[in-house]
């Protein structure tokens, strides 16, 4: 939290004392500007984002096909969306994942970054290397990833595997490995273009810090854990909320891989939404599931900010 | 007027829409739209299912048909969109209203549309054009509302059995003219294919995208199970369901038939199924257009049997088939201009010798299957001289169908509430089953019981 | 959340030679950190080799096997390069050369609405602060943590039929560029690095008669390099992925990118070969166009990396 606190008030308790006498002096005063400056601003979020929440809220108390005339139900979209079976392993599943995600996908770019940061040759072959998969499409990349995924003892990963005496193993055809195998290809997709940002970081670290700890005799391991990590704390703190939101919209990757299977082992309530709305045709249960994650979110980002906001500014 | 009358029929048609076009207008009068028709007045239609720029002989075929029927109907402007059902934005688009005037949609659909209001009545245009009489009675039921209005055109009708590898099943040495016959003739098949030939899945199972409970459904149908009460109110799977995947269990785990790929789905199944590697699935004899025309499939290596069988009575098949859905905004000069354009490309086969010739030849021409059985969409006996005409171009292996054409199995339809919903229901079950090998089969069934019972109400309400 | 820029430091730095880093000049004499050192750095340039280059090698053969082999034999070195039609049909039947350029246009479209959207409501909320601010702070806001899916069909059906205006945006690049704009996380993340920006140089500006306009394009922008690298990093990758959305508004295929070509292939039943035909000529065109632009374009995001606590 690095913003002029003194600032603002100043800045408010100057215009809250000019008075307010004609047009003109609002125009002049920058009011004029502030509105020119508002209207693309409220434009785009009235028609494209508050508008459809708006009438999201509504769908969500109605039964409706949008052929046939809307019916009021009350609460029995919650109701029922509350009721399925499904939602607490759907929950489970997207909390899994984002754990998951930040196992795996958190520290590997960051030592990606560190390593490749040491180079002193060829560190701009390691980079666009590690950058590559972020610029394959990822629906190419989804399709590809689901074919190397192949449970039989031909399947590419399995034989790779099986040259070590490995395998076979299911893959996503199996419960447990299913979600782990989804996390392993987003970790792939993501860690090059997580660990640019992280080298870029890197370049800007205080380098004199290493060699005061070089003169106390630190060892190479002690001056990445004391120095390195704890001068990327601001962009370590950035990427990780970023993985965070990430994760919550997990869709296309269980989508295109395993359609929630197996046993709905990778159901995410993103795709439980999806099919409520557009397997099901039920716009009342999609968008009633939706206020539902809207309020955790609310709620997690919440407890995130309080949580974090003395570490961030220790 | 036809201003007027376009009024009526949205009235008809779709109330919500009319609601805000055409507030306080209420006189809907199901004749004063055939009143309104004029069959020579320009007008145009869109139509889906257009083949993409990677099947040219496929795309080529289906545009001549296109400028043919322009040329029949001059005043009828025709676009063609390439637009087809994709499950993933079906309902979005439906709702939108951005689907062409008519396009094929898989007829498990139908009673949850004609529910919803989401089908024009088309019977006035289907009259118009004389092309009721025809139609197969068993098919036209799933078109129809309780009243008798009819909503749709069903075409491509199809009973599901099952497809094998005839190739596979002479090397396990079993005998290629004969397909299983019964489920415990699938488990000793399939232990037979796993001990002779390395390297296939004996027997596989559809899982994903709603097909898991679309096979789940046929199994028990053919052990004498329901899974809905035929009012669509209760969900009814019992021991015969229980039983359908226990044999699944008992295959999977103690036989290990069963491979080791347990999300496939129709394409992707079928692509295996073309690369030779599963010696038996169940399919409907359209399996045959996909292996063979585009996966490449050889076809004297393809089988297809009827559906096998077990239990002890009311057992039968499941029928399936794809139905014409037309646009429920559309005016009702459109929606028989749609109506004449699938009577044209879907039906007049059916009548005109000269039209099946072309049809069949055209067909044979760019190598696609002619004379595929399966349930036609028009009476038997109009169905059997259309065969009778083209059957010289005639070009699938008919010998190799026999195990599914002398069968005379009952034919029992989708369960009707929620249909989709259902299925998808029912796939995590046979997931489960399939890769859990401590599953309690009986409280599985249960709770599907329960989640397909919610289903229903929250459709019914 | 400290979003501090230091761009100045960040700029000199990238142009400097390479500062020591963890291991110092003398720990590199030392041979066992020499030999650990090169032997980690083999296997990451292994890895690394692998993973970015495996799936575009693979995709490569596959594309001219036919089904049957990429099936059996999806490691077999050995293999016939029969069918190379599979590339033609691919092209052709996909059109991937025009699904990757809407992919483009696609991407470039939305990073710009999203960029001028959130940029105008960060400086009106951060810099010009009318009295409405906060009212409009915390609409955007609430917008935060409402997953899309909530408002899918009906920002649909606003695309559809557009209210009051009643222009339809379907089939028109619009109904994704015009979307992206809607924000919220940019505009938080823009109006917190602009309120860190010291008032003094803003009002500096001013004393020399700058208005409001000029200061943003003079003096809040270029200051803003780092953080408009993230966002739009950030929203490329974001629209580079996207495709339930398109596949939806989209449907005319003659606009479609590529996410929504390549799953319509696969359920569209063409083979096995045609399908990792496209596949391979959808990696191998923005891999080729990345090779090229490769440096420009890691600078460009390497930026990004000016954020730093």
């Amino acid at each position: 939290m690095s913003a002029t606190p003194e600032a603002a008030p100043a800045a408010r308790a100057r215009r809250r004392a000019r008075p307010r006498v004609n047009l003109t002096r609002w125009a002049k005063g920058g009011g004029l500007h502030a509105v020119l400056f508002a209207v693309p601003v409220v434009v785009v979020y009235l028609y494209f984002s508050w508008g459809p929440v708006v009438q999201g809220l509504v769908f969500s108390f109605q039964k409706t096909n949008l052929i046939r005339p809307a019916e009021w139900v009350g609460w029995s979209n919650f109701e029922y969306v509350l009721g399925d079976p499904g939602l607490v392993q759907a929950s489970l599943n997207t909390a899994y994942f984002a754990l998951l995600a930040l196992v795996f996908g958190f520290p590997i770019p960051i030592i990606l970054a560190v390593l490749v940061t040491e180079l002193r040759k060829y560190d701009t072959l390691y980079n666009a290397l590690a950058y590559l998969p972020a610029v394959i499409p990822p629906v190419a990349a989804i399709l590809l990833w689901k074919f190397f995924y192949d449970p039989d003892s031909t399947g590419l990963f399995n034989s790779v595997l099986g040259w070590f005496g490995l395998g076979p193993y299911p893959w996503l055809n199996d419960s447990s490995s299913a979600m782990p195998s989804i996390v392993l290809y987003a970790t792939w997709a993501g860690a090059g273009s997580t660990a640019i940002i992280y080298i870029a970081a890197l370049a800007t670290v205080r380098t004199e810090l290493y060699e005061a700890a070089e003169i106390d005799g630190a060892g190479i391991w002690r001056r990445i854990w004391h120095i390195t990590l704890p001068q990327l704390r601001g962009v370590i703190f950035v990427m990780m909320l970023l993985q965070l939101i990430g994760t919550f919209q997990i869709f296309s990757e269980p989508f295109l891989f395993t359609g929630g299977g197996p046993n709905n082992a990778t159901q995410t309530i993103l795709l439980k939404i999806y099919n409520y709305a557009f397997v099901n045709g039920d716009f009342g249960a999609a968008t009633a599931l939706s206020v539902l994650l809207a309020l955790a979110l609310g709620l997690l980002s919440a407890v995130y900010y309080f949580v974090t906001r003395k570490w961030s500014a220790a | 007027m036809p201003k007027l009358s376009r009024r009526q029929v949205l009235v008809a048609g779709s109330v919500g829409a009319a609601a805000m076009a055409t507030a306080g207008c209420s006189d809907p009068g199901g004749d004063a739209a055939t009143e309104a028709l004029d069959p020579s007045a320009k007008v145009s239609i869109s139509v889906g299912d257009q083949p993409t720029e990677d099947k040219p002989d496929q795309l080529a075929a289906f545009n001549k048909r296109i400028e043919e029927f322009k040329a029949a109907n001059q005043n009828i402007a025709v676009e063609a969109s390439p637009e087809k059902w994709e499950a993933q934005t079906f309902q979005a688009k439906l709702a939108g209203g951005t689907l062409p005037t008519v396009m094929g949609v898989s007829l498990t659909y139908s009673h949850e549309l004609i529910e919803n209001g989401q089908l024009p009545d088309m019977t006035p245009y289907l009259d118009e054009l004389g092309l009721v009489a025809d139609l197969n009675p068993l098919a036209l039921d799933n078109a129809k509302d309780d009243g008798g209005k009819i909503y749709t055109i069903p075409t491509g009708l199809f009973s599901v059995g099952i497809a094998y590898n005839r190739a596979i099943f002479a090397k396990a040495g079993l005998d290629p003219d004969t397909p299983p016959a019964t489920w415990e003739d699938v488990r000793a098949f399939a232990r037979q294919i796993k001990a002779k030939v390395g390297g296939v899945t004996p027997y596989a199972q559809m899982t994903t995208n709603n097909t898991g409970g679309w096979m789940l459904t046929t199994m028990t149908y053919s052990l004498g199970g329901r899974v809905q009460n035929d009012a669509g109110t209760e969900a009814v799977m019992g021991q015969q369901t229980i039983d359908a995947l226990q044999l699944l269990h008992d295959m999977r785990w103690g036989d290990d038939t069963m491979g080791r790929e347990f999300l496939y789905d129709q394409e992707a199944v079928r692509q295996a199924f073309a690369g030779g590697t599963i010696g038996m699935v169940l399919q409907a004899p359209d399996c045959y257009f996909t292996v063979v025309k585009d996966y490449g499939f050889d076809p004297a290596d393809y089988g297809q049997g009827a559906l096998p069988q077990g239990g002890a009575g009311g057992n039968g098949t499941l029928t399936g088939g794809t139905l014409k859905l037309f646009d429920a905004k559309a005016t009702p000069n459109q929606l028989l201009a749609a109506a004449k354009w699938i009577k044209f490309y879907d039906f007049d086969k059916y009548y005109d010798q000269a039209a099946a010739l072309a049809d069949a030849e055209s067909n044979a021409a760019n190598n696609s299957p002619v004379g595929l059985p399966g349930l036609p969409p028009v009476s038997q006996a109009v169905y059997d001289r259309y065969l009778g005409w083209i059957k010289p171009h005639i070009n699938v292996p008919l010998e190799q169908f026999t195990g599914y054409t002398a069968a005379t199995l009952p034919l029992i339809a989708e369960p009707p509430a929620g249909t989709q919903q259902t299925y998808a229901a029912l796939d995590p079950v046979v997931q489960q089953i399939l890769t859990d090998e401590g599953a309690d089969i009986v409280r599985a069934v249960a709770d599907a019981n329960a989640t397909v019972k919610g289903i229903i109400d929250q459709a019914a309400r | 959340m400290t979003l501090t820029g230091k761009p100045s430091r960040a700029r000199r730095k990238a142009g400097e030679a390479k500062e020591r880093g963890v291991i110092s000049t003398t720990d590199r004499k030392r041979p066992i950190v020499r030999t650990w050192f090169t032997i980690v750095q083999t296997i990451l340039l292994i890895v690394l080799i692998i993973t970015g280059l495996g799936p575009l090698l693979w995709s490569a053969k596959a594309s001219i096997s036919s089904s049957n082999a990429i099936v059996t034999e999806p490691m077999g070195i050995w293999f016939t390069p029969a069918e190379w039609g599979n590339l033609l049909l691919a092209w052709n039947g996909a059109q991937i050369g025009r699904s990757l350029i809407n992919t483009v246009i696609l991407a470039v479209g939305s990073t710009a609405s999203t960029l001028i959207v959130s940029v105008a409501a960060a400086y009106l909320l951060s810099v010009l602060r009318p009295k409405w601010g906060p009212i409009l702070s915390g609409a955007i806001l609430a917008t935060l943590f409402l997953p899309g899916v909530i408002s899918f069909v009906p920002l649909y059906l606003t695309i559809l039929d557009m209210p009051l205006l009643h222009i339809g945006l379907q089939d028109t690049f619009w109904a994704v560029w015009l979307p992206a704009g809607a924000s919220a996380f940019n505009v938080v993340v823009l109006k917190r690095f602009f309120d860190s920006i010291p008032r003094e140089y803003m009002e500096a500006a001013k004393i020399d008669g700058a208005g409001p306009i000029r200061i943003l394009t003079m003096v809040v922008l270029p200051l803003s390099r780092p953080i408009l690298g993230v966002i739009v990093l950030l929203s490329v990758v974001g629209s580079w992925k996207e495709f339930l959305w398109p596949m939806l508004v989209l449907s005319n295929p003659e606009l479609q990118p590529v996410s929504v070509m390549l799953p319509k292939l696969a359920a569209g039943n063409s083979p096995l070969s045609v399908q990792m035909a496209a596949v391979f000529l959808s990696i191998l065109v923005p891999v080729v166009i990345f090779a090229i632009f490769q440096k420009q374009f890691l600078r460009g995001v390497g930026s990004a990396g000016g954020i730093k606590g």
